[in-house]
């Protein structure tokens, strides 16, 4: 960019005013002082001829005057003063020589001639005195040569003026250098050095005319421009730092654009495409540059997720209304091959710095995966995961949506409330997994039995729970009898092993008049508890009319039992076992738990709250007290006899069997209490020990050897095989009641009784007789040989001392 | 010596020998400038030369020109033959001339600026 100024420059200098000054001012200074020299010697050189001419008239004149007063002849008479005449005019006409002659070559010479003199002759005629012809006479003017004159004159002409008007050019040409040349080489020279680059260089102000006025204004401007120069280059600087700092944020901003996991489409003020982030070309299938200018809505189809429906583009109605638009509704964005993303997308607009709408920015996150799993969540939060089935609480949720649409329609509906029966069993023996299978097996055959409408739920271990639409109870109590058939008809199969389970159904309608959702479960399992309490596998229809002690369903012993233990409403009571043997009838007793009602002070069955205990764990908290209270009984009671038990029999359920802790708790208790293990015997139930096989082997093992004693409790009742006995160190077997009570009238039970006295005997070990409530049973254990008995007819239980009410 | 010195000396002889009308020292001037216009041997060239003076060139001038003869040679063969021309041949009708060449000569020796060497440089001749 400086090349071609400097060469401006430089030709400016080479064009050299101080040369074209010389070049006027010295050379036509000089050219007109020849000129006036030339002009001076040619009018010089014509006076010169012309005073030539001038004097040789005069000198005729004279001569011709001369001669007339001279008398004939006249050179040769009195010529003397014709001489002096002659010698006086020579000195006055500045002529070389003269001669006259006349007739007879009479001559007169005056002068010395010469041939480089110019002659010039004429011819006289001259009037003599008594002679009356004139006489002719010639007379010849010698002058200098006029040339030889004119030559002398021009060189001295020429070279003075020639001198002078050279010595005055170079006066001319110096005062006009020093004026003129010298400060305007001076200004060029430092405009030169400006132009290089030296931005110091300023004019000498020094002068006083017009170079000093204008080297001031160019250094004032110079100086302006300097300060501009430095404000534009701070500005530059600035600029150049505020482009760089805006290059980083536009290289921020887009590596941000590329890096984020959303996609981002911005468009213009009339919704064309500007640009596509890599996530929206995934998104969307659309690369930037195709996708560029095209209208959004071919870019982008954003549909409802559960219908298909094509919904607004956001980005519209944001460029519309100018503010943030969300897409409010589950949508998916159709990609450009058709397939269909979930989004969740908002648009807002880009404004100018006067606000106004320049284009949109719309964000779209592909949140397929998030809601697959809130869709999973959803699902898992409103089903059973074992089953499939509706849980409970989505069966609330169903259930008060009926509840509000019978008010409103006031049709009926029926609720079932289904219990299985023994399926404890099952999982007691089999296992979790077993009864898992079961429960699968039984909600996939009652899903076949209800219609489309219909609700189906698992409501919770065991409970099934129908809600039937539009129905009334006739149609509730068929389906009911179709589910207890099924049920009845149904086989469980686990390994070499064969179950039937029977189900206990609780029916409630659900009318306009039903208060709420609480009111129909209370029922319902008030109903179903009503059925089971009615001997079960069978349906009870809800009338209202349960009983108060009935209609408590298991969920509402949890709390009961809790408030019974902090307000010691638990009792311990006692039923001997009487050696068939000996006789001895208090020896030997088991404990058994009651509760004493809230309401009235009655006393409560086990069998009513224990099997809510077992369902909601609840167990190893009453075996804990258990043991604890009969411990501190023995402690008070050491050594009872005289109707007092010595050895006392203590109830373990299968959950504590289960409970790592428990073995832990029983020996701090008997550390704790001194007590003699020897006066404990622990009964565990088969079914229990069968499912906690490991855990049974190892506490009986482990308290056995600190000297307490073992009983397989109900033995005989879960169809195990004896083989578990070779396993389990007991101490006494008890013969399941189910196969005492009627041993008198059943051979069957009888032979099965004498087959497991023979197992134990065999193996050593002691057996007792449950359920014995006749002495004709009494009689026949003893004929058997089994060694002890417990029932009504031995004994009836009753409080321990210090323990009752 | 430089050219500028050279016309000043020249041009000062020459109007002495014109004064005093020195004919045979104008014969040799005039014959000392053909001489040198024809060899290209000027005197302060020779000069240079002996005092081991390198000449200066201007490349850049010497290639912008457009025809490869120095201007000085041309003007030292065109002021000789003005010279012979005005002087030797018709010295009655040009007499004025060799006074003009000399005044010239001796006015561009004085004021370093020889309009006639600026022509002939404009021409195209090398400087």
């Amino acid at each position: 960019m400086n090349e071609p100024v400097s060469v401006v420059r430089s030709d400016l200098v080479s064009g050299s005013l101080p040369t074209k000054i010389t070049g006027i001012v010295f050379w036509g200074t000089l050219l007109v002082g020849l000129l006036i020299a030339l002009i001076m010697l040619y009018g010089r050189e014509s006076e010169l001829v012309s005073l030539q001419a001038t004097n040789t008239i005069l000198l005729e004149h004279e001569v011709a005057d001369a001669l007339r007063n001279v008398p004939a002849p006249f050179l040769t008479n009195k010529h003397d003063s014709l001489v002096r005449t002659l010698q006086t005019l020579q000195a006055q006409l500045h002529f070389e020589a003269i001669e006259i002659s006349s007739p007879g070559d009479i001559r007169i010479l005056i002068g010395k001639k010469s041939p480089e003199q110019n002659a010039v002759t004429r011819s006289l005629l001259i009037p003599s005195q008594g002679i009356t012809e004139p006489t002719p006479v010639n007379m010849t003017v010698y002058f200098l040569d006029i040339s030889d004159t004119i030559s002398n004159y021009r060189r001295h002409v020429l070279m003075a003026i020639g001198l002078m008007v050279v010595i005055y050019a170079l006066i001319l040409q110096n005062i006009f250098r020093v004026l003129l040349s010298i400060p305007f080489a001076r200004m060029v020279s430092t405009a030169k050095n400006f132009a290089e680059g030296n931005a110091e260089s300023r004019f000498d102000e020094t002068y006083r005319n017009e170079f000093g006025f204008l080297s001031q204004f160019i250094k004032k401007a110079l100086d302006s421009i300097a300060a501009q120069q430095k404000e534009l280059s701070e500005a530059l600087a600035r600029a150049t730092q505020s482009e760089a700092a805006l290059f980083r944020e536009k290289e921020l901003a887009e590596v941000t654009l590329q890096s984020i996991n959303e996609a981002v489409i911005t468009t213009n003020a009339t919704g064309e495409v500007q640009y596509l982030n890599p996530v929206a070309e995934r998104i969307t299938g659309w690369g930037n540059a195709e996708a560029h200018n095209l209208p959004l809505s071919t870019v982008i189809t954003i549909v409802q997720e559960n219908s298909g429906k094509q919904v607004p583009n956001p980005v519209y109605e944001c460029l519309k209304n100018n503010r943030v638009v969300n897409l409010d509704t589950h949508g998916s964005l159709l990609r450009r091959d058709g397939e269909s993303v979930a989004i969740e997308a908002s648009a807002a607009p880009m404004r100018s710095g006067l606000g106004a709408v320049i284009g949109a920015v719309m964000v779209c996150q592909d949140v397929s995966q998030a809601r697959k799993f809130a869709y999973q969540l959803s699902y898992q939060a409103g089903h059973d995961s074992l089953t499939g089935l509706y849980n409970r609480r989505e069966f609330d949720i169903k259930l008060c949506d009926l509840l509000e649409s019978s008010k409103l329609s006031g049709s009926m509906n029926i609720l079932l409330y289904l219990d299985l029966d023994q399926f404890k069993v099952v999982n007691d023996t089999c296992g979790h997994t077993a009864g898992d299978k079961l429960l699968l097996q039984l909600s996939v055959l009652l899903g076949h039995k209800v219609r489309k409408n219909d609700i189906l739920a698992r409501l919770g271990g065991d409970e099934f729970g129908v809600l039937l639409m539009g129905c009334d109870i006739e149609f509730g109590k068929k389906v009911a009898n179709g589910f207890l058939e099924l049920i009845s008809d149904f086989r469980f199969i686990w390994e070499d092993k064969i179950f039937q389970v029977g189900v206990s159904i609780g029916l409630v309608p659900i009318t306009a008049s039903t208060e709420s959702s609480a009111e129909v479960m209370s029922a319902a399992d008030a109903a179903c508890y009503a059925a089971k309490d009615r001997g079960r596998n069978r349906i009870h229809v809800f009338h209202g009319d349960e009983g108060q002690g009935k209609k408590y369903g298991e969920m509402q012993w949890v709390p009961r039992i809790h408030k019974a233990m902090a307000e010691n409403r638990l009792h311990l009571y006692r039923q001997n076992i009487v050696s068939l043997e000996s006789g001895d009838t208090a020896e030997h007793a088991e404990i058994l738990l009651r509760m004493e009602s809230e309401e009235d002070g009655s006393i409560i069955i086990p069998m009513a709250f224990i099997p809510a205990a077992e369902r909601y764990n609840l167990m190893p908290l009453l075996d804990r007290w258990v043991i604890s209270k009969a411990l501190e009984w023995l402690e008070a009671y050491p050594l009872c006899k005289n109707g007092l038990p010595q050895h006392l029999a203590i109830n373990i359920s299968g959950q504590s069997l289960g409970d790592e802790q428990f073995l832990n708790y029983i020996v701090s208790q008997l550390e704790q209490t001194k007590i003699s293990p020897k006066l404990i015997c622990l009964e565990i139930t088969e079914t229990s020990a069968i499912a906690n096989i490991g855990n049974a082997i190892s506490l009986i093992d482990a308290l056995r050897k600190r000297g307490c004693k073992f009983a397989l409790d109900d033995f005989g009742s879960g169809m195990s095989s004896y083989s578990y006995l070779k396993n389990l160190n007991v101490d006494f077997l008890k013969i399941d009641g189910a196969f005492i009570k009627d041993m008198a009238n059943n051979p069957v039970d009888r032979a099965m009784v004498e087959s497991i006295n023979h197992i134990g005997h065999v193996m050593g070990i002691q057996t007792i007789a449950e359920f014995v409530e006749t002495e004709a049973v009494l009689e026949m254990l003893r004929e058997i040989g089994v060694n002890y008995a417990q029932g009504y007819s031995v004994h009836m239980p009753e409080p321990l001392i210090g323990s009752e009410k | 010596m430089t050219n500028r010195l050279y016309r000043l000396i020249f041009g000062s002889i020459m109007l002495i020998a014109l004064y005093f009308d020195l004919k045979p020292a104008v014969y040799f001037l005039i014959a000392m400038m053909l001489a040198e216009g024809l060899t290209n041997w000027t005197i302060p060239k020779v000069i240079k030369k002996l005092r081991g003076i390198s000449p200066h060139v201007d490349i850049n001038a010497q290639s912008s020109c457009r025809i490869n003869i120095e201007a000085e040679r041309v003007w030292r063969l065109m002021i000789g033959a003005a010279f012979v021309i005005s002087y030797i041949f018709f010295p009655q009708e040009l007499w004025v001339l060799p006074w003009f060449l000399a005044f010239v000569i001796f006015g561009a020796g004085a004021s370093d600026v020889c309009p006639g060497l600026l022509f002939m440089k404009k021409v195209g001749f090398k400087p």
